[in-house]
């Protein structure tokens, strides 16, 4: 059985270890610094078989060849005679007991427009490389330590052509900021990794096992493959040392096998002893199954754009019909003047791409403009010969779209193997070799003659978007032709993509035309309008009708920041502390305000309510975190309690009483503390019982205290059953007040059963408390 | 049933552990936050003397299974760990945010130190574990912990009538062990 073979029916079986570093390993046995490790290994055979060894008897059960910066530029004419000894090492010291496998590292040079390289040198010396190493013997690839996914994507290409049934576990490193240098998501390199002929997908090295975690957890969650984690033991000193032990390393990445994990192992600064520690600390056991999050996305190198949720804005304008400023760009080649043109349209989900007659187009233009705006919103590929789409989608740092294909056997032919090696999305149209179909249902038959065919090819309906057709009102064209079949494409299932602004061509008032028109389509479901995102009222009409649709609740629907930047009085500092979580900038602006003569009441509302919302609005954001809300509701209670005595009529502004408690049998109280101090802070009268309470005690105290609601805590499903006791209790003493719960087991659907309100954490139940005692 | 001598000096989590335990990302943190993290790992520090532990070993070796002949040296452990009663002292209150970043260091260090706990039990067999499950995980009823509690009468940990362990910060835990040349 081969390396690749085998390693899949170990994977089948349980996690699986890889080794560990291989530099400082081989610096511990004299390789001085400053010199080649890979041409250094490659002439002391014996300290490398050591390192090797070493791993093994660890308990690596795939052990890497020393070949991470075996790259062409980097070893030059070396390139395939080093590979192939440092395969052979590791191939020869695997010897039967441990998998062998190459580390690939990124090439040493940066792709256009960063740096110089052009993306098809990058390729080739990836796939002399590989293929050095696929004769040596080698099947099993982990692709490391890259930043830019276009430069991973050469290397994925490469392997793969040169070991078609390799193994592959193609990764990327990230910083503390959960994004790799380039600035790409775990959940980008999820989706690049499901839609490339990839095995596995991963991240290494990084900030150590702590940091990577939440980065495992995100590929886990969006991904079908094997996931990969190889955490480096933390980050070195400034004298080069890793301060983490072996049980610390293990201790943390442990939580990876947990997370979802299948191969895991040490990167920088870990040994074997790193290693064994980890084994001991997983075990032997089957990858952890974690629930699976269905996701279609399109991704650029940085940006990750959701496909199924309010209608996606195609940016249309970078099409040189009707355009004389990007015409004359074209034909003088000038790239630059045509990405200041794309990036013109920052407020499009996906930039469409169209560059005219592609036989004007001047040589390497293609290949600049792609590479040019590989970052900010995912691309379009709006031209037809497929020399120029393979051109345009070597650039993409993603899962980009090609628009389009005819539903025409040879035409499909020609182009859908650039979409199955690269990834991406296709525009299918309801034209074939007879031209355009004129009906609605002629116009889905056709479709689904494209579908059987790209599936034919092994291309899914799921990456599809279908296109109703719209046709220029001037020319006689009707509508509701369009609206029809795309009634009937979504009846299908299919994903939809129409040029909105082609309704309107060659008449006047045109943008009341298309607005309508978009307004149409959109409510009637449409997935992506091809359209001007350069006219503001576009994003509200999608927005609108995304509501209108029911895509989105009304209430998710972003409204712009309201920034007071140039207040700078004691008003504004009360605000900002508050955000901030400052407790004493909080009261210090306070008494300043108090001392001007402004009355509590007045600081409540002109401060710390919009102070709270805006607290509310970053933690939904994902702005600010839980830490950081408790730090504001902290200040507001300071603040609460400096403003109290002064106001002139005690619990004037409470909003109600509320009675809280954590449920009979249950001791753990820290999130009904957390909900009891934002209640408190939004002006509810709280009643807190504490926790361990008999539901009888939660029914008195509503009873002594006319309480308005009552709110319930639990943190497991032992407990979970005492809150349906309350409510019947509450119930046969004729108490008819509403009951909030929640709690780590709580769910909304066990709420609903029980008839109570539902509150996630303690931000929203100061909005269900509201909601309830209204 | 044997008790194995073992007992372990709880390890601290680290910093960025406590930081995402609180739910924030470590460069999200600021250092207010910081400081609050920091602090609740100071005061774990200080009451490292008031944890403690135990394990007990089940050798199933030789018993009709129908593991016989795939496992034949069939193990079990298991394992309690306790940060003891001044954490639940000193989590009691109204919260604030030094309470509530103790309670996640206090969650990160109870499960740091069953880790560290498994990993002492690895050593003394020289054999490899299973995955570590406790009651609730999977099928594993919940109320199996009041049973685990039962065997570990010295340990300070008690079982109320909902199967929650006081201290609050206390962990069981049972593993399974396989030769290592298995």
């Amino acid at each position: 059985m081969d390396s690749a073979k085998q390693l899949k029916s170990l994977l089948a079986e349980r996690i699986v270890f890889l080794d560990g570093a291989m530099g400082t390993m081989l610096m511990n046995r004299g390789m001085p610094a400053g010199v080649s490790t890979e041409i250094w290994a490659s002439e002391h055979r014996r300290e490398l078989s050591e390192v090797h060894d070493s791993y093994i008897e660890a308990g690596s059960d795939v052990i890497l060849a020393c070949t991470f910066g075996g790259s062409v530029s980097k070893l030059g004419p070396g390139t395939v005679p080093v590979n192939r000894i440092l395969a052979e090492a590791a191939i020869k010291a695997a010897d039967g007991r441990a998998i062998p496998a190459a580390s690939i590292g990124p090439s040493g040079e940066l792709i256009k427009p960063v740096g110089n390289a052009d993306w098809m040198n990058i390729y080739n010396g990836f796939l002399t490389q590989t293929k050095a190493l696929t004769e040596a013997g080698i099947s099993v690839f982990f692709l490391e330590t890259f930043t830019d996914p276009r430069e991973l994507k050469a290397a994925i290409l490469a392997t793969r052509d040169a070991c078609p049934d390799g193994f592959i576990s193609a990764h990327l490193t990230f910083s503390d900021n959960g994004r790799s240098g380039a600035g790409t998501s775990p959940t980008a390199l999820a989706m690049f990794c499901e839609q490339l002929a990839v095995d596995a997908a991963g991240a290494n090295c990084s900030t150590g096992p702590e940091g990577l975690l939440p980065v495992i957890s995100e590929l886990a969650m969006f991904s079908t493959k094997y996931i990969t984690a190889e955490p480096n033991s933390g980050l070195p000193d400034s004298r080069g040392f890793y301060a983490m032990s072996p049980e610390q390393f293990a201790s943390a990445t442990e939580e990876m096998a947990w997370a979802g994990a299948s191969i895991i192992g040490g990167c920088c600064g870990t040994t074997p002893s790193h290693i064994k520690a980890l084994r001991r600390a997983v075990g032997i056991r089957s990858t952890e199954k974690v629930t699976k999050h269905s996701l279609q996305a399109f991704t650029s190198v940085d940006r990750v754009v959701t496909i199924g949720n309010a209608m996606l804005m195609v940016g249309e304008s970078l099409n040189p019909t009707g355009r004389s400023d990007l015409k004359k760009a074209i034909k003088n080649g000038d790239h630059a003047r045509i990405i200041s043109f794309g990036r013109e349209q920052e407020k499009a989900d996906i930039l469409d791409i169209n560059l005219g007659l592609e036989r004007l187009i001047p040589d390497g233009l293609v290949s600049r403009v792609f590479a040019g705006l590989c970052t900010g919103s995912p691309l379009s590929v709006d031209l037809s010969s497929p020399l120029n789409i393979e051109a345009a989608f070597m650039q993409l740092g993603g899962i980009g779209l090609l628009n389009s294909l005819m539903a025409a056997e040879k035409h499909i032919e020609e182009r859908v193997g650039i979409l199955l090696r690269h990834g991406g999305y296709a525009v299918l149209l309801p034209i074939d070799e007879n031209g355009l179909a004129e009906t609605p249902e002629a116009r889905l038959k056709v479709i689904n003659r494209g579908l059987a065919v790209l599936k034919e090819h092994g291309f899914p309906a799921n990456r599809v978007f279908a296109d109703p057709i719209v046709k220029a009102l001037a020319t006689g064209a009707d509508p509701q032709c369009t609206l029809s079949t795309l009634m009937l494409f979504k009846k299908q299932g299919l994903l939809t993509i129409a040029g909105v602004s082609n309704v309107s061509h060659g008449l006047p008032h045109r943008d009341g035309i298309n607005s309508a028109f978009l307004a149409a389509l959109a409510i009637q479901g449409l997935d992506a309008g091809i359209v001007n995102v350069t006219n503001p009222v576009t994003a509200r009409i999608t927005a609108g009708a995304a509501v209108l649709a029911g895509r989105v609740n009304p209430a998710d629907i972003d409204f712009p920041e309201d920034e007071d930047a140039e207040n700078t009085g004691a008003e504004y500092r009360l605000r900002k502390a508050l955000v901030r979580g400052d407790t004493a900038e909080a009261e210090a602006a306070a008494s300043v305000l108090l001392d001007s003569g402004m009355q509590p009441e007045r600081i409540i509302e002109e401060c710390l309510a919009p102070a709270m919302d805006k607290l509310g609005s970053l933690y939904s954001a994902k702005k600010i975190f839980l830490p950081h809300l408790i730090a504001g509701a902290e200040a507001a209670r300071a603040l609460m309690a400096l403003l109290k005595p002064r106001m002139q009529v005690m619990g004037k502004e409470s909003h109600g009483t509320i009675v809280l408690a954590t449920v009979k049998g249950d001791i753990h109280d820290i999130g009904k503390n957390l909900v009891s101090l934002f209640l408190s802070n939004a002006g509810f009268n709280v009643i807190d019982l504490g926790k361990d309470i008999p539901s009888e005690t939660i029914v008195e105290a509503v009873r002594v205290n006319n309480a308005g609601a009552v709110g319930l805590s639990a943190l497991m499903s032992s407990t979970a059953s005492r809150m349906e006791e309350v409510l019947q209790l509450l119930q046969k003493n004729n108490l008819m007040v509403p009951v909030l719960v929640g709690g780590a087991v709580v769910t909304k659907e066990f709420a609903a059963q029980i008839g109570a309100f539902f509150a996630a954490d303690a931000y929203s139940a100061v909005e269900a408390a509201r909601k309830m005692l209204k | 049933m044997n008790t194995l001598p073992i007992q372990v000096v709880p390890a601290l989590p680290t910093l960025k552990q406590v930081l995402w335990r609180s739910g924030c990302p470590p460069h999200k943190a600021g250092s207010d936050i910081e400081h609050s993290a920091s602090y609740a790992l100071d005061t774990l520090a200080e009451l490292s003397g008031d944890a403690g532990n135990g394990v007990l070993l089940f050798d199933t070796a030789g018993r009709p299974s129908f593991l016989e002949g795939i496992w034949p040296e069939r193990r079990i452990t298991l394992l309690i760990a306790t940060l003891g009663e001044k954490v639940d002292t000193l989590l009691a209150g109204p919260a604030t945010l030094n309470r509530f970043m103790l309670d996640s260091a206090a969650s990160v260090a109870v499960e740091t130190y069953m880790k560290t706990l498994q990993a002492a039990v690895a050593e003394y067999l020289n054999m490899v574990p299973t995955k570590r499950i406790a009651p609730g995980y999977g099928d594993f009823p919940l109320s199996a912990q009041k049973e685990i509690i039962k065997l570990f009468p010295d340990s300070g940990v008690v079982c109320n009538e909902s199967f929650m362990l006081t201290p609050i910060k206390s962990m069981t835990g049972v593993t399974g062990w396989i030769p290592q040349n298995n």
